[in-house]
């Protein structure tokens, strides 16, 4: 086995599990069953309003702060108060929606250009998102230099900023709306509410690895 | 049971009376005449029955499972009318798992697919012809027997008959309805687990006959003569002064 | 009478281990309910589940064509495929990688798969450190134990258990407090994670339209590993595909209600290759590793359709066997339904036949199961092949001959029934065996054995039609 080239090996293997494959598909006992219609869901045939409140509704039954905003002036300055005075992780100013990078021109935070260490120091991230998920309360996040995934994992506080129309009904109206982008991006995140664990006699912590506290700010 | 005689002549049917019942509760095949004679039926007991199987398929032994199982097969296939088995797990066995013992057998297949189609669990073959219940005439409930229901693994998940026993029992005005802790838990009988798997077997006996103790019931009822037996037997190891019958026993006005 | 074999001594242990008992009842009884509870809540529930046993089912059906397209996907993605056929290969290509690329300190999420193949002895024995981050896998590795559950690996001990653990491998002050152990864990980890050069994981779904790889947890530390550390391995059985990702939302939507009750993980990550520029916080490589080990012969036969699973635990917690011993005393790497099936399919049914028979078949694993696979069908198969192909006790094997030789020959069988019954009767108390002898032993040892009533219920019927005659 060492005297042989890796990849030849390797394709030795390959060819070997593919073949076994194919003849073990001439006498699997696999169920011949119809396929079964779509499924429908009633969330997406309601309006946007409504994938907004049950947005809010969701994150609210899992423990996440919502704070909803009716001006971008008016989620400028929930965020800056949410953030004052503390070391914020961010999204550059450039991914960051209602020109939140303006705001923070004063308390320039640190984005994925930092060092390690300190964007583990800093004690709350700052993100946009690419789309938000009514139906779960779930956060999108595509990774990108611009879109820097340590903003939303390694801050105990979580901040995510979100535009109305950002809120889709369903998860699989959020994989076709980002559509392409989605195998172009290196990972796409989902979020659904602070880090947890129930591993111990089942008793639920928040905050185990990722943040133990998310905030959304749902701006018009 | 409600119920007088019928104006249309009487229906047909056959009983598979199941070798548990036959061997060791025959008290339950007795009451099931009963019932289906008074709900309208003639019954008829076909010659030569002795087991459905079950314990060899359940077991791997898949020979010695067909060559028992075409017995029972060929003994009602040369009947008409559809075929009332007073066990869930003889039902299941008779309705679904014969097409997967004949498989590759074309002849026995259809004959087994033929077969399946008449046969029907007492209960569920009851619920249809009994007339709803009388309200109004439950007697006092210091009088009332408690009584709590175990439905059978095979009838309620292979055969998918939940509300039927518990309707049926439910218009029983001497009963009273009890409810048991984690009722569909297995009570760990599984046939021939009982004695292969007696460490497992005990523990799941175990669980259950501390639920039934502790639902307060007098009488504990099933549809399946193993799972009455091997309750009977636990309760009985433990010291307990609760009954274990089957459910057409009590349907019969007996046991109460 | 024979030794009990060793599953059988452990399954004798834990039946009587009380404290197991209460602990596995507990977290299952709980688990149980909650998944209850999660798919009533679910809009069109069953549909949603036979869409995803569809998806499942159509993936296994194609799975060359499947495999093929992934292959073509994670590599226009840019991600390095590797093929391993059993535990050995997969090992050394993960070695030889860190070898190459100089990775000395691994962290690794939860994946059942790397503890198939044994993966973490054959790291350290290559020079790499590996440190399991899963909290429950993190106590295991600890404590030196084995997980006992595949969604709770620490269902079996107390927190009392889980503090003197991390006092004693961490040099922590006692505290039996869930919310201080987690601290604890976190700060420790964080360290390992900042640190760490390879990140190890399984995948929970791969999505062969889009080359995604699909991983879902809820404390982030699958994040925290496959974002970190300079190259991210993922482990990847070649059963676990789904065609789009369209299917990979009907999965979704059953994944985390039958394993905890959740809608949704708290994190679901949909990884796709490495970073797009030089100044992205993602891994520089991205390698997946597809294993067969057993899976293409299991394809190949009767028990095809549990490479469906999608390791959700639901079978485990509705099991009564599962809940009588909980997950140790399998002795496998996948115990419960799942285990009795699964196991005896990958690696062969003479070693581990007895689990297949350590079930009364009620079924409730099937009724649970987010794509309804037939377990119970599969148990009954694996015990016929084992009673065909391996044989049976004689004892068992005679009383099974005697049985099909009576049960078609129904004089005979009244005979035997006089004479059995007769003999009974007579050593009989109120109708009523204390104990009985050979393979009814099993019978008496735990309940009382009733003697064959006097009148059958054909010596009823009999008397009746002559009566009326």
């Amino acid at each position: 086995m060492g005297a042989r080239e890796p990849d030849a090996v390797d394709g030795a293997a390959r060819a070997g599990i593919l073949g076994r494959v194919r003849a073990a598909l001439r006498t699997a006992r696999l169920p011949d069953e119809p396929e079964p219609p779509p499924t429908e869901s009633s969330l997406e045939r309601a309006s946007p309003q409504e994938w907004r409140a049950r947005f809010v509704a969701e994150l609210r039954a899992i423990g996440v702060t919502v704070h909803e905003e009716g001006s971008a002036g008016a989620v400028r300055t929930r965020v800056g108060a949410l953030l004052a005075g503390r070391s914020v992780l961010a999204w550059p100013a450039r991914a960051l929606p209602y020109e939140l990078g303006a705001a923070l021109a004063s308390h320039p935070p640190l984005d994925g250009s930092a060092g390690r260490a300190g964007q583990a120091a800093c004690e709350i991230g700052l993100t946009g998102v690419d789309a938000a998920i009514a139906e779960t309360g779930t956060l999108a996040l595509v990774s990108s230099r611009d879109h820097p995934r340590t903003a939303s994992l390694l801050p105990p506080v979580h901040v995510a900023v979100v535009a109305s129309g950002q809120i889709v009904p369903t998860l699989a109206r959020g994989f076709e709306r980002l559509g392409p982008a989605i195998p172009r991006a290196s990972a796409v995140n989902l979020i659904t509410g602070p880090s947890r664990t129930a591993d111990i006699e089942l008793e639920l912590t928040l905050g185990v690895h990722g943040p133990r506290e998310l905030v959304v700010v749902v701006g018009p | 049971m409600a119920g007088g005689p019928s104006a249309s002549p009487p229906q047909r049917v056959q009983l598979f009376r199941t070798c548990l019942v036959n061997d060791f509760l025959p008290e339950a095949g007795i009451a099931a005449v009963g019932l289906l004679e008074r709900a309208g039926c003639e019954v008829e007991v076909p010659r030569g029955q002795t087991c459905c199987g079950q314990p060899a398929w359940n077991a791997g032994f898949r020979e010695e499972a067909r060559a028992v199982a075409r017995h029972a097969l060929a003994g009602l296939a040369r009947t008409e009318g559809p075929v009332v088995i007073p066990s869930g797990s003889c039902a299941d066995m008779l309705v679904h798992q014969t097409a997967e013992l004949f498989r590759g057998d074309a002849e026995w297949s259809a004959t087994a697919r033929a077969v399946a189609a008449r046969c029907v669990e007492l209960t569920a073959f009851l619920a249809g012809r009994v007339a709803s219940p009388p309200s109004g005439t439950a007697k006092p409930a210091a009088s009332r027997v408690k009584t709590a229901y175990h439905p059978s693994c095979h009838l309620l998940r292979g055969l998918g008959v939940r509300e039927e026993p518990l309707r049926l029992l439910a218009a029983v005005p001497s009963l009273e309805q009890v409810p048991l802790a984690a009722p569909e838990e297995c009570c760990g009988f599984g046939g021939a687990f009982s004695v292969g798997q007696p460490d497992l077997s005990g523990a799941m006996l175990e669980r259950k006959c501390a639920a039934i103790e502790a639902s307060g019931a007098d009488v504990v009822a099933s549809c399946d003569a193993g799972c009455v037996l091997h309750l009977a037997g636990g309760l009985r190891r433990r010291g307990s002064r609760v009954r274990v019958v089957h459910v057409a026993q009590l349907l019969d006005g007996g046991a109460a | 009478m024979s030794a009990p074999t060793p599953f059988t001594a452990r399954v004798r242990r834990a039946v009587r281990d009380g404290h197991l008992h209460e602990a596995i009842g507990r977290a299952t009884g709980q688990l149980e309910a909650r998944r209850g509870a999660a798919f009533a809540s679910l809009e069109q529930a069953e549909l949603v589940r036979d869409r995803a046993r569809h998806a499942r089912l159509h993936a296994l059906g194609r799975l060359d064509a499947m495999l093929e397209t992934f292959e073509r996907r994670l590599t226009e993605n840019g991600v390095r495929v590797h093929w391993a056929r059993d535990a050995d290969e997969a090992c050394r290509i993960v070695a030889r990688l860190a070898r190459e690329r100089g990775l000395r300190r691994a962290v690794k999420a939860k994946s059942m798969l790397s503890e198939e193949i044994r993966l973490n002895p054959a790291l350290e024995a290559a020079g790499v450190q590996v440190v399991e981050t899963d909290l429950g896998e993190y106590v295991v590795q600890l404590a030196d134990d084995r997980p006992s559950h595949i969604i709770l690996p620490i269902l079996h001990l107390t927190k009392e258990d889980v503090g003197r653990v991390m006092e004693r491998r961490l040099a922590v002050p006692f505290t039996p407090r869930p919310a201080e152990l987690c601290r604890v864990a976190r700060e420790r980890l964080r360290g390992d994670f900042l640190a760490a050069d390879l990140g190890i994981s399984g995948a929970n779904f791969g999505v062969a339209e889009t080359g995604t790889i699909c991983l879902v947890s809820n404390e982030g530390n699958i994040r925290m590993g496959t974002t970190l550390p300079r190259v991210h391995v993922a482990l990847l059985g070649i059963e676990k595909l789904v065609p789009t990702l369209a299917d990979l939302d009907a999965m979704l939507k059953v994944l985390a209600r039958s394993a905890t009750g959740q809608k949704i993980t708290v994190y679901t990550s949909l990884i796709h290759g490495p970073r797009r520029t030089p100044d992205e916080i993602a891994p520089e490589e991205v390698h997946v590793v597809l294993l067969d080990h057993g899976r293409a012969a299991t394809l190949a036969g009767e028990e095809a359709e549990i490479l469906a699973c999608i390791r959700c635990g639901a079978c485990l917690n509705a099991c009564p066997v599962f809940r009588a011993i909980g997950g140790h005393a399998y002795g496998t790497v996948y115990p419960g339904p799942l285990g009795s099936v699964l196991t005896p399919a990958l690696r062969g049914l003479p070693e581990w036949r007895e689990l297949p028979e350590a079930s009364s078949l009620c079924g409730a694993c099937r009724e649970v199961c987010p794509v309804r696979i037939d377990l119970p069908r599969m148990l009954l198969g694996l015990r016929a092949r084992g009673v065909a192909r391996h044989g049976a006790p004689l004892r068992l094997r005679l009383a099974m001959r005697a049985f099909a030789l009576l049960a078609t020959r129904p004089r005979w069988l009244r005979l035997a029934r006089r004479i059995g019954g007769a003999l009974a009767r007579r050593f009989a108390r109120d109708g009523w065996l204390r104990r009985a002898p050979g393979l009814l032993a099993g019978w008496t040892a735990h309940r009382d054995l009733p003697a064959p009533a006097r009148r059958s219920f054909d010596d009823w019927w009999e008397e009746r039609r002559r009566g009326r005659a």
